[in-house]
């Protein structure tokens, strides 16, 4: 009986004790590989044309190192630059510095259902030439929205911020190749008459010149005749990310709540208003196939499961000279924008906007550089 | 005669002690030298007489180069074959007899059992007063284990005077045809006690036998490569897999896991620390056929690969094939993992449960009615967000993330008769894992089968089965402007007819399958009312995979037999469905359709029909090794798309159809398997060459989901594999193991006729998985009787990698440049893993038998990584990580009991 009922509750029992100093087990490191020095890098050409007037622009210059290094000096300069269009029309560029080259005719204008070919010839005899870019109709964007979030950061401080999204139809067209760029203005004002600079254990005024303010033979700040050009500026900002259509975002053509950027709220984007931009381009296939590329590395970034990002397929092909490898984009499109603001009406709270915090006291062309200007843009209102 | 030999044996264990001529080593002796020569130049040399008639030896020759070698083995090598046999009277005394039924052999043997203490059996098969005419007789039956009654497959059957044997299938049949007469038989199988037989076999008849478990729990570590030790069967490049050794390997939190046991096997390799799948001889993870009771498994991972999704608890046995894939196997090029799950116990309930840091299981087995109908089922669920959480990791979404997963297998079997019998399973898989606050995964799997085996008569057996599958997986975004649900499914009801028939030296097969595949490609809808997302719902696929199979494995001689098969495997796609028509020689977008077929529900789209030939072949050069040679044709028609190295739970199977064609394998190996210290080594090297044709690739930045032109997407080429694989194995002694190599390469070639079909300029480049160098070593070393030193280490070349090489910048975007795909490699993966294990006392009427195992995982800490992600710093340009997901060393303890 009793071998009978040990039989009967036969049984495994496992207990597993497991790791338990085990605290954190996994890590990220950089991982370097040993790949070609900056003298085989690529030549790059960029070039656009579209229906508007010109002068339009292409620009030579060198890829640079993955590690940003090299990325001075890389503009390259060339013997030759042109377009020739489906007629047999040749229109020449200039080389207005070196490697930045201008059309020279200035009634020369894209014209849709025309196509143009992009030819470069490098002082060294390399040529290359893009495949043909037709120039298909823009559709139109229709509608910018605004959608207020807060956003909690991961430490636990929050922020305000729109998420804008816009509505855009494809005109008629079936193939649905666009590009949207987003772009934001605002307004800033700042203080550069209060720059200082130190002196022995204080602090001096040192204002710059464009401040409308200069220092006084008693060491004073005193106004000057001259009204200040760097109080007031305005501040572009892009998305980095392209956006692209694709087929999970247009029904009978027309493209919805397509999300552009996000605007974030803070007292420089609202001293007073923001004007969200939307540009949708017209695309072939080729730049299509570009501009996707680099949208989808710019998202596969931080995808663990490592999607295997290729190359950016360029529309040029070398047709002469020593072999040297070329990436880039010639492309021909129409575009059309659409702009709304957003202003602190819009809000739903003035108090959400922080306002303390230091002055800018720089000439406000210094605020972000290269993408500041004190040049007022045509579309801003007051 | 029988008294006469007795008497030599007992006169030579008497003077066992002195000194043995018969350990004298072959120097400078050329092949076909006459054996007398040799015998008289060695009575001349040393002092040493050999007694025989010039009749008898006067043919024989040294058959191959023999240096080296020790008279003993060479008169082993060139006797067996022949009727002679050698008795050593005294050190200077070899009396040469002839024995045409191999008594010497036979009595030789037993006095060796006895002398070792082995539990001998004598049976009587047949009348020896009515014994049958027939010179040959079949001996028939079936090997199992004595606890559970469930068949042991790959249990060796050897005939120790003849030299000959058979190894049982996985029904745990074995088949074997004799000279009438007496002989000594051996079943073996490993962990389990070896039984010998004192067999007197006079007619047809059939000898069960139940094989008991050794009371060590811990006997062994390694997973047993049975083509390294099996010289007797034609099996090539088979492993089959006792889920007790696996339970018993060191492993990850110490959860037993048959999927990371094979990656440690020559030939197979992995993309990374945990991840998902394996790969075979260079082929792609999706090549894999893994069947679980028969039904095909379309995902096999827990946490995305962390983990296999099979319950070593549920799991009765395995094999994998990674060449000399028979017939019956089709769909898949690379290998086939066939799982069985665990049968309910005929005769007793057992049960078993176990907790662990990571998941906790129960399971149970027995007879409802006992000997009748039977029952197993077992049960595994996890609670691992914790180990998620523990991730230190600068990769916050995986730190911050969620994961879950459970598993349940079922299995009812009916035995209506001795004769036939029916098995009704059933099998879940859940996984779901989410990204806060970004998007959860879901992925499970439903799988059911019901068996119906019988037997006409002694030689012919038939099987029926069906089965119905499903796999299916969600992505579930989060409520809000961008919030989603996609949901894949993939549905396939499937039913097979075997007939088995087995006389003489033949054992022959015949089957037909087929299989209904129902695609649900992809259901892609807004999840709120403010989600800017659209409706996609992806027309439905279907299509029949069939074969029909035939194979013989025919033993011409005991020195050589032979494995032939032969599938005819139909595919057809049908309707329902649409098929875009392109501008020829441009490349197949939107923009280049001309037309569209369209197919009404049911109709044929595209169909096609392949010859697999397989052919194993094998010849036994002498009594400890043997030659093997295969061929295999496979064909593919169900191909991953996947565009990352990882393989994700939202990659897509997909039929192939009107542009997408079916990928075929040629196969072609050849090994040389021995055996030597008296068995206890055993060791193969093994080469392959295998050519892929139609191999599916994908062009860069192809967009794979919820696409219903993906043909546009997907590139077709070729691909090479070639390898040669070597392992070892010390099998006996206080110190056992394996060390392995391999050194294999994976080629593709994309070449389509438009620049855009193209990879790498259409020049060959390193597949995925292309890592040359693959060692492991593994080993246990008993320290005393109670307490055992385990290890293994694996050392991989790391896998081939596309990485950013430059960067350029267009309209104020900085763009990072790729190199070639697979240009590069990441870092070789190697890691060490160590444990201790401590034995209860061995008395097997204890109430429980326990021991403890202490392990560590990765003991050298070494940061392998189980990706190479890309992470956008400043400027915007991505530069590679790695992300190493056990990137330290893992110790672990459990106790194990058995009541």
């Amino acid at each position: 009986m009793l071998k009978h009922s040990i039989y009967y509750n036969l049984g495994i029992f496992r207990l597993g004790l497991a790791a338990l100093l085990m605290l954190s087990i996994s890590c990220v490191d950089r991982i370097d590989f040993d790949v070609d020095k900056p003298d085989k890098f690529d030549v790059v050409i960029e070039g656009k044309i579209n229906t508007q007037p010109g002068p339009y622009y292409v620009t030579i210059t060198r890829a640079f190192d993955v590690e940003g290094e090299n990325i001075l000096d890389r503009l390259i300069s060339a013997q030759e630059v042109f377009i020739t269009d489906d007629a047999g029309e040749k229109y020449a560029y200039n080389e207005i510095t070196k490697g930045i080259f201008e059309t020279e005719d200035a009634n020369f204008i894209g014209e849709v259902g025309r196509s143009y070919v992009l030819t470069v010839v490098l002082r060294d005899g390399r040529i290359y030439e893009s495949s043909p870019e037709t120039i298909n109709e823009p559709g139109e964007v229709e509608n910018i929205n605004f959608e207020y979030n807060l956003v909690t950061n991961p430490d636990l401080t929050i922020k305000h911020e729109y998420n804008v999204t816009f509505d855009a139809n494809a005109g008629g067209r079936t193939d649905y190749y666009f590009l949207w760029k987003f772009k934001a203005t605002y307004e800033i004002k700042t203080n550069p008459e209060l720059r200082t600079v130190s002196c022995g254990e204080s602090r001096c005024p040192d204002p710059p010149p464009c401040s409308g303010f200069f220092v006084g033979t008693d060491g004073q700040l005193v106004e000057s005749e001259e009204p200040c050009t760097c109080c007031e500026c305005w501040v572009d900002f892009y998305n980095d990310t392209p956006i692209v259509s694709d087929n999970q975002l247009v029904a009978a053509g027309n493209f919805v709540g397509i999300e552009a950027g996000i605007v974030p709220v803070n007292r420089w984007t609202f001293y007073d208003k923001v004007y969200v931009e939307i540009i949708q381009s017209s695309l072939t296939p080729a730049a299509y196939n570009f501009w996707k590329a680099i949208k989808d590395q710019k998202e596969a970034g931080n995808n663990i499961f490592q999607p295997i990002i290729g190359q950016v397929p360029s529309n040029f092909k070398q047709i002469a000279g020593d072999p040297g490898n070329v990436v880039g984009l010639f492309y021909a499109t129409a575009e059309v924008s659409y702009g709304r603001y957003l202003t602190k009406s819009d809000l739903p709270s003035e108090n959400i906007i922080d306002n303390s915090g230091n002055p800018f006291t720089e000439d406000c062309r210094l605020f972000v550089p290269a993408f500041t200007t004190n040049i007022r843009p045509p579309f801003w209102v007051d | 005669m029988k008294h006469f030999i007795l008497a030599i044996l007992l006169f030579s264990c008497l003077e066992g002690l002195a000194q043995n001529p018969l350990d004298i080593r072959l120097q400078n002796q050329p092949i076909g030298k006459p054996l007398i020569t040799l015998l008289t130049e060695i009575e001349n040399t040393q002092s040493v007489r050999f007694y025989y008639l010039d009749e008898w030896l006067e043919k024989l020759v040294l058959t191959t180069d023999f240096n080296g070698k020790t008279l003993r083995y060479v008169l082993e090598s060139i006797f067996s074959a022949s009727e002679i046999q050698f008795i050593e009277i005294d050190p200077k005394t070899i009396v040469f007899v002839k024995d045409p039924t191999k008594e010497l052999a036979r009595y030789t043997f037993l006095a060796e059992a006895n002398q070792a203490r082995k539990n001998i059996e004598k049976i009587v098969v047949g009348d020896p007063e009515n014994p049958t005419k027939k010179e040959m007789v079949t001996l028939r039956g079936k090997i199992t284990e004595d606890e559970t009654d469930d068949p042991l497959l790959g249990a060796n059957i050897l005939v120790q005077n003849l030299f000959t044997g058979a190894v049982t299938n996985v029904n745990g049949d074995y088949t074997i045809t004799l000279p009438k007469g007496s002989h000594i038989l051996t079943i073996n199988y490993v962990n389990y006690e070896e039984k010998v037989i004192d067999l007197d076999l006079w007619n047809d008849g059939t000898l069960s036998w139940q094989l008991q478990e050794k009371p060590r729990l811990l006997e062994e570590v390694v997973i047993e490569d049975q083509s390294s030790k099996e010289v007797t069967t034609s099996a090539i490049g088979l492993v089959q897999l006792s889920m007790k050794n696996i339970k018993m390997a060191p492993s990850f939190l110490g959860v037993a896991d048959i999927i990371k046991q094979i990656q440690n096997l020559p030939g197979v390799s992995t993309v990374g620390e945990a991840a998902s799948g394996f790969n075979v001889r260079g082929g792609s993870v999706d090549q894999n056929l893994i069947l679980y009771d028969g039904m095909p498994v379309f995902n096999s991972s827990h946490v995305f690969g962390f983990f296999s999704s099979f319950n070593a608890d549920a799991v009765r046995d395995a094999s994998f094939y990674r060449g000399g894939i028979p017939a019956r196997y089709g769909g898949r090029i690379s290998s086939v993992l066939d799982i069985r799950s665990k049968e309910g116990d005929p005769e007793k309930w057992n049960f078993s449960a176990g907790i662990g840091l990571l998941s906790t299981q129960a399971a149970a087995d027995g007879p409802l009615k006992k000997n009748k109908s039977l029952l197993a089922a077992s049960f595994r669920t996890t609670y691992s967000d914790w180990l998620l959480k523990a991730f230190n990791s600068n990769y916050v979404d995986l730190r911050d993330a969620g994961a879950a997963f459970s598993d349940g297998s079922i299995k009812f079997s009916q035995i209506f008769s001795p004769k036939s019998k029916l098995i009704l399973s059933g099998y879940i898989s859940n996984d779901r894992f989410n990204l806060q606050p970004d998007s959860t995964f879901k992925w499970n799997t439903y799988l059911t089968t019901g068996r119906y085996d019988f037997q006409l008569n002694d030689q012919i057996a038939v099987a029926l089965s069906a089965g119905w599958g499903k796999y299916k997986y969600n992505v579930i975004h989060p409520v809000d402007i961008t919030g989603f649900d996609l949901s894949y499914e993939l549905t396939y009801p499937t039913g097979k007819a075997e007939l088995f028939y087995k006389r003489g030296r033949h054992e022959a097969e015949l089957g037909i399958q087929t299989t209904y595949y129902d695609f649900e490609p992809g259901t892609f809808k807004p999840n709120s009312s403010i989600s800017n997302k659209k409706n996609i719902d992806m027309p439905n696929q279907y299509s029949w995979e069939s074969g029909f199979f035939i194979a013989d494995s025919y033993r011409m001689s005991d020195q050589i037999s032979i494995d032939g098969g032969l599938r005819l495997s139909y595919f057809s796609r049908i309707g329902s469905g649409t098929v875009y028509l392109y501008e020829p020689s441009t490349s197949r977008i939107s923009l280049n359709i001309i037309d569209s077929l369209v197919y009404a529900k049911g109709e044929k789209i595209k169909s096609y029909v392949n010859l697999e030939p397989r052919l194993g072949a094998r010849w036994q050069v002498s009594p400890t090794a043997s030659i093997k040679v295969s061929y295999n044709r496979t064909v593919q028609n169900l191909h991953l798309i996947s565009n990352t190295a990882a393989v994700t739970p939202v990659d897509i199977w997909q039929p192939g159809g009107y542009y997408l064609k079916p990928q075929k394998a040629d196969q072609f190996s050849v090994g040389y398997f021995f055996n030597f210290k008296e068995n206890t080594y055993d060791a193969f090297v093994e080469t392959y060459y295998k050519k892929i044709q139609n191999v599916v690739d994908f062009r860069d930045g192809a967009v794979l989901l919820l696409n219903d032109k993906i043909e546009g997407e997907l590139l077709q080429g070729s691909a090479r594999t070639y390898g040669i694989e070597m392992q070892i194995n010390k099998k006996a002694g206080n110190f056992t193991g394996s060390l392995s190599y391999t050194f294999s390469r994976s080629f593709r070639t994309i070449n389509g006729e438009l620049d855009g079909d193209r990879i790498n300029n259409g020049e060959e480049f390193r597949a995925n998985f292309d890592q040359p160098h693959n060692l492991n070593l593994n080993w246990r070393h008993k320290l005393t009787r109670r307490y055992y030193f385990t290890g293994n280490f694996s050392y991989n070349t790391g896998r081939p990698v596309t990485v950013p090489v430059t960067a350029f910048s267009y309209e104020n975007i900085n763009v990072t440049s790729f190199s070639k795909r697979n240009e590069y490699r990441i870092p070789d993966y190697h890691r060490l893993d160590l444990g201790l294990m401590l034995e209860g006392n061995h008395k097997r009427d204890k109430l429980f038998h326990g021991n403890w195992v202490l392990s560590v995982y990765n003991v050298y800490a070494r940061k392998n990584p189980y990706t190479v992600y890309f992470e956008e710093l400043d400027k915007g340009l991505l530069r590679p990580f790695q992300l190493a997901i056990i990137g330290t060393a893992v110790p672990s303890i459990s106790y194990n009991m058995k009541f």
